[in-house]
């Protein structure tokens, strides 16, 4: 499958606040743990190796489950390949939570929920739909559930 | 070669091409997930200028484009930050050009079948990246803050009031919150303080669309362990102290400035959303939760309840809820609230879709440790989930019952693949 990778090598140049030296270690028999520079930019995960200012590769962090394996180290793994992990070691406790934490909410699709969870929580405090101003009201990715409309919560029609 | 030379030489060559978690991406383009967009349009080649019909999905920040509409597989995507979405001149009618930031950077020219779609799509690509999304999420995070502060001023009950802010959309909305606003809950006028930072966004808005570079800030700085407000910290520890069966817990309740009530926090992680910051005792998820569900429960017991019972259609809304799709679920239970299903479905961050038995607990604890486990949450924090919103309907007898059996449970005993029968309704 082909993709824009000069996009990518670009995407993972800018400036993040998680990034950090984690043992990372690939899904496949066999491989090692090894030294990567982890940096989360947007929905993806880039790794580089620590000397180099390209990287080596990048994860989408989208249909992916993040787990704890044990008190230090977190791994994730893909839907579609639930059995294959990557593994990464943190150097704490604190940080393997902070980058569990991190990636969770790195997706595209959390924050589409957070999206349409404040959007409905404002229509039903105002009444207002706050993103009417903004002209992005029936863009389907704002949607309630699956491109239907927002249905307006009024007390009565229950 | 010697190590040092290997990489020397990849790097002047670039031999080596970056990867990708390309199966995992391809699953992502074709998985049951809603696309934002689809449609056929034209793509110029990249090495030779023939424009080639191709399908194309939207979803999130990612453009894939497919040989055939049936395709089971990309040919290729398109990562859809830091660009800008434009219309060209070109011999091709209604075409269009992606462009990139970065230097030497393609240019990708598509052109659509007619006006309608090529507008359509400029638009859709144009608010595709996440940077886009992010910034929409913090402007409503902010309103809605505002809005609770005004209520919460009112002597209301300040309900999902985030004690951590993300101090970089303050900045970057460029408007102060103001407590200022006399507007009840009740009335439909929104603060007026908001209107400078509303046209601040729809300024930035308009620039955008993926070119925002400036905002080098990862999402929601994580807590850290030392937290807000609560002191809860392990589901194991999460008690029922100080609950009646009427579901409401006074001493809880009214906050004020203090962290709102989150789900309990789960294995390795806290909860953290932009509205539920870190954990917070179970009993004030209860109490916050509880006033929802009795009201919902008043509201059925007003309507024509189709001859179940309220407590039934209560419970059943919100396990279709949380399930994430009410379609799919009995039919009778069609009036499912999506103001609620969206609540739930944001707190357990699951959109999956199991029904659940429901004639017995057991049965109901296990069903949702299950598909929560499978829906990458931790299975204490979702059997919690379903212990409180049983409690909150049936009281405290039955938790404990449940409670009991949960325990002796692993996650080795669940099955791969399960879809349990709703029989609420039918029952």
């Amino acid at each position: 499958m082909r993709f824009n990778e000069k996009e990518l090598v670009c995407l993972s140049r800018q400036p993040s606040e998680m990034a950090a030296e984690l043992g990372m270690r690939g899904p496949k028999k066999g491989d090692v743990v090894k030294r990567r520079l982890v940096k989360l930019v947007v929905n993806f995960l880039f790794y580089f190796r620590t000397d180099e200012e390209e990287p080596v590769g990048a994860l989408l962090l989208e249909q992916c489950r993040v787990e704890r394996e044990d008190s230090q180290t977190f791994s994730i793994a893909f839907l579609d390949e639930a059995e294959r992990k990557y593994l990464f070691e943190c150097d704490s406790e604190e940080q393997c939570k902070e980058w569990i934490d991190s990636i969770i909410k790195a997706s595209y699709e959390f924050m589409r929920r957070n999206l349409i969870f404040y959007r409905t929580e404002i229509h039903r405090l105002t009444g207002k739909d706050p993103l009417e101003q903004y002209g992005i009201s029936d863009e389907t990715r704002f949607q309630v559930n699956s491109g239907s409309q927002l249905m307006a919560r009024e007390t009565s029609s229950l | 070669m010697g190590r040092k030379d290997v990489k020397s030489f990849n790097k002047l060559y670039r031999a080596e091409k970056m990867k990708l978690n390309e199966r995992s991406v391809a699953h992502y383009a074709t998985c049951d997930s809603p696309p934002d967009k689809t449609g056929f349009l034209f793509k110029k080649g990249e090495r030779n200028t023939a424009y080639h019909r191709r399908w194309f999905v939207l979803k999130g920040n990612m453009l894939f484009y497919f040989e055939e509409r049936d395709s089971r597989e990309p040919i290729g995507v398109i990562v859809l930050e830091g660009c800008t979405v434009e219309l060209c001149e070109s011999v091709e009618e209604f075409a269009f050009a992606v462009k990139f930031e970065c230097a030497k950077a393609r240019v990708y020219k598509l052109a659509a079948e007619n006006q309608a779609a090529m507008e359509s799509w400029v638009k859709a690509l144009s608010r595709a990246s996440f940077d886009y999304m992010r910034l929409v999420v913090k402007e409503l995070e902010r309103q809605l803050e505002e809005i609770q502060d005004a209520a919460g001023a009112g002597g209301q009950q300040a309900r999902l009031k985030p004690s951590r802010r993300n101090h970089v959309a303050r900045s970057r909305s460029g408007a102060s919150s103001s407590s200022s606003s006399s507007s009840s809950l009740s009335s439909s006028s929104s603060a007026p303080s908001m209107a400078a930072a509303q046209k601040s966004l729809q300024d930035e808005v308009q620039l955008i669309p993926g070119s925002s570079r400036e905002n080098g800030v990862a999402w929601s700085k994580p807590p850290s362990a030392s937290a807000n407000g609560s002191a809860e910290a392990a589901p194991s520890s999460v008690t029922w102290d100080g609950c009646t069966d009427s579901g409401m817990v006074s001493g809880c309740a009214g906050d004020g400035g203090r962290a709102p009530p989150v789900p309990p926090r789960r294995l390795g992680a806290s909860l953290e959303s932009p509205v539920f910051p870190d954990n917070a005792c179970f009993s004030k998820l209860h109490d916050w939760y509880g006033r929802e569900v009795e009201e919902l429960r008043a509201q059925w017991l007003q309507s024509h309840s189709l001859g179940f019972s309220p407590e039934a259609l209560a419970v059943a809304n919100i396990l279709a809820a949380v399930t994430g799709d009410h379609r799919k679920s009995n039919s009778k239970v069609a009036n499912v609230d999506k103001y609620w299903l969206n609540r739930l479905t944001t707190v357990t961050g699951s959109n999956r879709l199991y029904a659940v038995h429901l004639d017995s607990c057991f049965t109901l604890a296990w069903t949702a440790a299950f598909f929560f486990y499978t829906a990458e949450m931790n299975i204490k924090f979702v059997a919690e989930s379903f212990l409180f919103l049983f409690f909150v309907v049936e009281g405290q007898s039955h938790v404990d019952t449940m409670r009991e059996k949960a325990r002796g449970f692993s996650t080795r005993t669940f099955p791969s693949e399960v879809h349990v029968v709703l029989l609420l309704l039918g029952a």
